[in-house]
This record gives C-alpha cells, structure tokens and sequence, in this order.
C-alpha cells in the first residue's frame, strides 16, 4: 500500500465515523494537540493566493473544545442539542488526495471534499473544500495532527457549520 | 402592542415594502472604523442590499458609494476588501477616486460630446456617519444626522464602544452566512430575546460555558429607547457596589471607567450579558463566557461582536458577524477572546446553530396562508411598570427591571416598524 492509499484509507474510515454521527471514535484518530481551523473566505482581485483570512475565522477548534461537543451529544444533554438532535444528514467524498513528508516523520496531506448536508426534509445542500491536514504515525496507525479547511464558498449557506468538513 | 401577525412578519409583500420604507430610509450599519484604517483602504459591502465600497479617502474621510460604474453601470470593485488610490471600470475604462469622483476617461476629448463634464458623472453616495467608532450609511438625503437617528442610543454606544483608551479593533473580516428565515425573526432571537437563555440554550449551561459561576443574583434591565432601538443588560449584583468587568483584562478596568460617566459605568459594569438592537438591523452583544473548550483561556473570558441581519428575501437572511477586541488589550487576551466567541455565537458554536435551527423552523413552519394567519406573541413583560431614574441611575430610555429580560424591547421595536410602514411616502 502507498502512502497515499494509507492515507485515503484513513480519510474513508473518517468519513465514515463523521457520517454516522461517532464523534467520540473519531475523537479517538486526533492528536491530544490537534487544531481545526476554518480560516473566513476572502475575495481579493489581483491576488490568487490570499483566498482565505489570516486572521478571521469561521471555525477553530481543538481536541479539547471538540470534547466539549461529544459531551453535548451525550445522552444527558443532547435532547437540548437542538441543531444536532435530530442528527444532520451528512456524506463526505474525498477526493485528490496528495501525500507529501513533512518535518519530523510527519505527513502533508491534502484532499478535496463534497460534503452533502440535509436536515429533516428540506433539500440537501451541498459544499466543497480543501483539506490540508498534518498527520502522524503513531507507531500502529496514522492519526491527525491538524486541519485547515478552506472553504469554497464565502457566505456559508448551510443551516449552520457545526460539522468536522 | 402585544402580537404581530405572522404574515406581516414573512410574507414577501412585507419584505418588499421594508426594504423600501425602512431599509432605504434608515442609517444602516456598514462597518467598523478600524476596517478601513489607512487612506486608501476599502472593503465592499452591500447597502440596503445595494452593493456599495465603503473607503478611506485620500484626505481620510469616509466613503460610501454605489459600486456601480456612473457610465453604463459595471461592478467597480470586484473584491472583499483591499487597498487603492483609483477604481478604473473594467468596461471602458472610467476611472474614479475613493470619494467616487469620476477623475478620467479614455478618449474623453475625441469621443465624448464637448460638453461632457467629468463632474457630473460621480458616482451615487450614500451620506455615513460615525458613532463610536460604528460606521452607518444611509441613502436618504432627507434622514436627520446620525446622533439624532440613533437618539438616546448614543449614551449606549459610547458606553460600550468609547470605554477602551486606544478603541476597539475587529479582529479579521466579518463572518458570513445565511440564515433561512425573516430578518426580523433574526434580530428578535438575537439582540432582543432573552427568555430562551434557559431554554433553547440549556446545553450551554448543562456543559458550563455560559451562566453557569453564577450564584449571586441576577437583575435584568431592559431599555426601550425612542427610534425602536433597545438594549439590555443582566447585571451580577455585587453588594459591596463595586464596578467592574468580567472577563475583560483587570489592567482594563481602570481606563475603562475613567472614560466612562457614573451612569455609563453602572449600566456596563457587572454584566454577564449586555445585548441589543440598533433599529433595524444592527445587533450587539457584551458578554462572558466562563469555559468555551480551552482550559488555559482565562475565566471568565469577555466577548463583544456586532452582527447585521440584512434581508435578502422574505425568508433569507445574510449575517454578518463582527469580533471586536479594545485594541490595547493583551494579543492572547485578543485571540481567546476571538476564539471563545466563534466557538459559541459563530455558526459553528454551542450557541449559534440552535437559534439557527429555531429561526429556521419559523420559517419553515409559517410559510403558508393558515399559519400566516397566526400571530407572534410579545406578551411577557407588559404588566411592567419603568423603574425609576434613580434605580435606573439616569441612564436615557424607558427602562424595566425583573429577574429575567422580558420583551419590552420587542414590543419598541415593531412600534417603530409601524410608524415606519405606516408614515408618508
């Protein structure tokens, strides 16, 4: 298996715990350090590399405030879950997937995903994004270090974006 | 007034007829000072959904124009923001300043008529006027001046937004979404209702980010100013009466009342959340959080943003979230701050996605003509009688008092909408 087919691996069996709501398996693939950023889409003429804030940002979490929100899921406070309860549709496809060596053992990884997102009965909703991640091997498995998601879109328009994209 | 009829609240007639009678005759909100800091710096932005650039001129002075080319009406300015001294149109090459003064246009002298006038081709400006560091714009001419607009609301804005020696600063662009609803249903839930607190947001304090370190009691006061603007502020009582600043820097706390009078100090001391409404659109809140998912943030862990509801249909609204910091404040300070606000009223928080959901669902719920026949209820607080001037320690308004913000606030706000609605064309 190639370093790339490792990590794709990955990313399917991601998909899979986001898609069936198991926040706390995939808990269990990040670092204790892990950082989650959604830096705010900027559009600059004249400037193709700045598509995205240095500073804004939509969404950062960290391996410590996603805890935070597998408590809210838990079972004595997810009926006040409101956004999450019923649970959101989603489907994750990664694509592209890109493999570089980073410092220190770690690994560059990017990817493209289509995130679908339905709530109850209204129509779906789709968004694309860049990945780019830091992952390492742990000794018996990848994990994820840190994501950055860069948004194609600059006015979010699903319902809302408490979602690992 | 005690209800509104749902349909005067979602259907598109009303929708059409805002943006006409209210949206284009009111100061609107376009942006905080510190966005355009330098001559030449410019963001875009959209003024009663016109979309407008809003700039620093080469003398300093604020702009708020139409991105419109005065010639045959292209997108000037194709960008979020940025720096320039000219806007060439991409058409045929007309070319403006930041004060939308047409300065050139290519062949002026062979093809143009011997009596075109560069001068009369300026671009369409909205007049913008600033308060405390807020920029406003408005299309009409005949709209009295800022101060007079906003009123009493002054004393409000200064108390918030003049209180940091150096100002304040946003922190990044705006975030930006949509929410699937009325603008209004946005703007009630967000800057004006506080009766959900325990409620739709009871995850917040079952997980102990927000109320949760509380164990003295808490007093509401809710102001209803003239004009339907409205804030409130749920005070700590402290009773040694001292004032102070929850999760703001404590080296703060000093020039932060030094710049404020006795009854500004009092009504911005001592919050766990001071929130409201600019009529129409442009919401504010104060607030502390005690956790927000990072334990080396300090706690309590103070947060300011504005947020601007903008209808773009019947049932869509654009939001527009503004993090603001004092700019003297600690850079840590500035990013956990950042942090613990995009972590609970961003659209990704605790806080954000369940009023998203419940404003939605009104939506949703209330599109056809059975259920516009229903009507929205404001009826908590009506038995309340205004406290007095001293208990309200002079501060301007109409103010009420009671163990949880009531609705007073609403009620101002869709009196002032029917004045509007209602007042000559």
């Amino acid at each position: 298996m190639t370093e790339r087919d490792r990590v794709a691996e990955a990313y399917y069996l991601e998909a899979d715990l986001l898609d069936s709501h198991d926040l706390n398996g995939w808990l269990e693939w990040v670092t204790e350090t892990f950082r989650y950023e959604v830096p705010i889409p900027v559009t600059r003429a004249g400037d193709p590399t700045g598509t995205h804030s240095d500073t804004g940002l939509l969404s950062v979490e960290t391996t410590e405030s996603i805890r935070l929100w597998a408590r809210r899921l838990a079972p004595e406070v997810v009926d006040s879950a409101y956004s999450e309860n019923p649970p959101t549709r989603t489907r994750h496809f990664v694509t592209n997937v890109r493999v570089e060596p980073g410092e220190e053992g770690r690994l560059r990884a990017t990817s493209n995903v289509l995130l679908t997102w339905c709530r109850w009965n209204d129509e779906p909703r789709l968004l694309s994004a860049a990945r780019h991640d830091v992952l390492i091997d742990d000794g018996s498995r990848l994990r994820l270090a840190a994501r950055r998601v860069l948004l194609d879109v600059s006015v979010v328009h699903l319902g809302h974006l408490r979602v690992i994209i | 007034m005690r209800s509104v009829l749902r349909r005067d609240v979602l259907s598109e007639e009303s929708h059409l007829e805002e943006v006409d009678r209210v949206f284009r005759r009111s100061w609107l909100f376009v942006g905080h000072e510190s966005e355009v800091p330098e001559a030449g710096t410019f963001v875009t932005r959209k003024l009663a959904n016109e979309p407008v650039v809003f700039a620093r001129s080469t003398a300093g002075e604020l702009r708020v124009w139409l991105n419109a080319c005065a010639h045959r009406g292209t997108q000037l300015c194709r960008s979020d923001e940025g720096t320039a001294s000219r806007f060439r149109c991409m058409y045929h090459g007309w070319t403006y300043d930041l004060d939308g003064a047409l300065l050139a246009v290519p062949g002026m002298r062979t093809w143009y008529p011997p009596d075109f006038s560069r001068a009369e081709h300026g671009l369409r400006r909205a007049r913008v006027q600033v308060r405390a560091g807020l920029a406003f714009a408005t299309w009409d001419t005949s709209a009295p001046d800022l101060d007079e607009y906003l009123g009493d609301y002054t004393f409000y804005l200064d108390a918030l937004f003049n209180r940091a020696s150096a100002g304040w600063e946003v922190i990044g662009p705006p975030l930006r979404w949509i929410s699937h609803t009325n603008w209004k249903i946005s703007v009630d839930n967000f800057g004006m209702d506080s009766l959900h607190l325990p409620t739709l947001h009871q995850s917040a304090a079952k997980l102990g980010i927000f109320g949760s370190s509380t164990n003295t009691p808490l007093t509401a006061y809710s102001v209803v100013c003239d004009g339907g603007h409205g804030i409130e502020a749920t005070k700590i009582e402290h009773p040694s009466g001292q004032r102070g600043f929850p999760g703001y820097p404590a080296e703060l706390w000093p020039e932060f009342l030094a710049n404020l009078d006795d009854a500004q100090s009092w009504f911005v001391s001592n919050n766990l959340v001071c929130k409201g409404n600019v009529f129409p659109n442009l919401s504010l809140i104060d607030l502390f959080h005690d956790y927000t998912g990072d334990a080396a943030a300090p706690t309590p862990l103070a947060a300011t943003m504005l947020r601007l509801a903008q209808p773009t249909s019947a049932t869509t609204t654009e939001i527009s979230m503004w993090i603001l910091v004092p700019a003297d404040a600690p850079t840590l300070w500035k990013r956990q701050s950042q942090e613990s606000l995009v972590r609970t009223l961003g659209l990704a928080g605790t806080f954000e996605p369940d009023d998203l959901e419940n404003v939605a669902s009104i939506a949703a719920a209330n599109a056809g003509p059975v259920a516009q026949d229903e009507e929205m209820l404001y009826l908590a607080g009506r038995d309340l009688e205004p406290i007095g001037r001293d208990r309200a320690h002079g501060v301007p308004g109409t103010v009420y008092a009671c163990d949880m913000n009531t609705e007073p606030m609403q009620r101002g706000f869709f009196e002032e909408l029917q004045r509007r609605l209602s007042s000559p064309l």
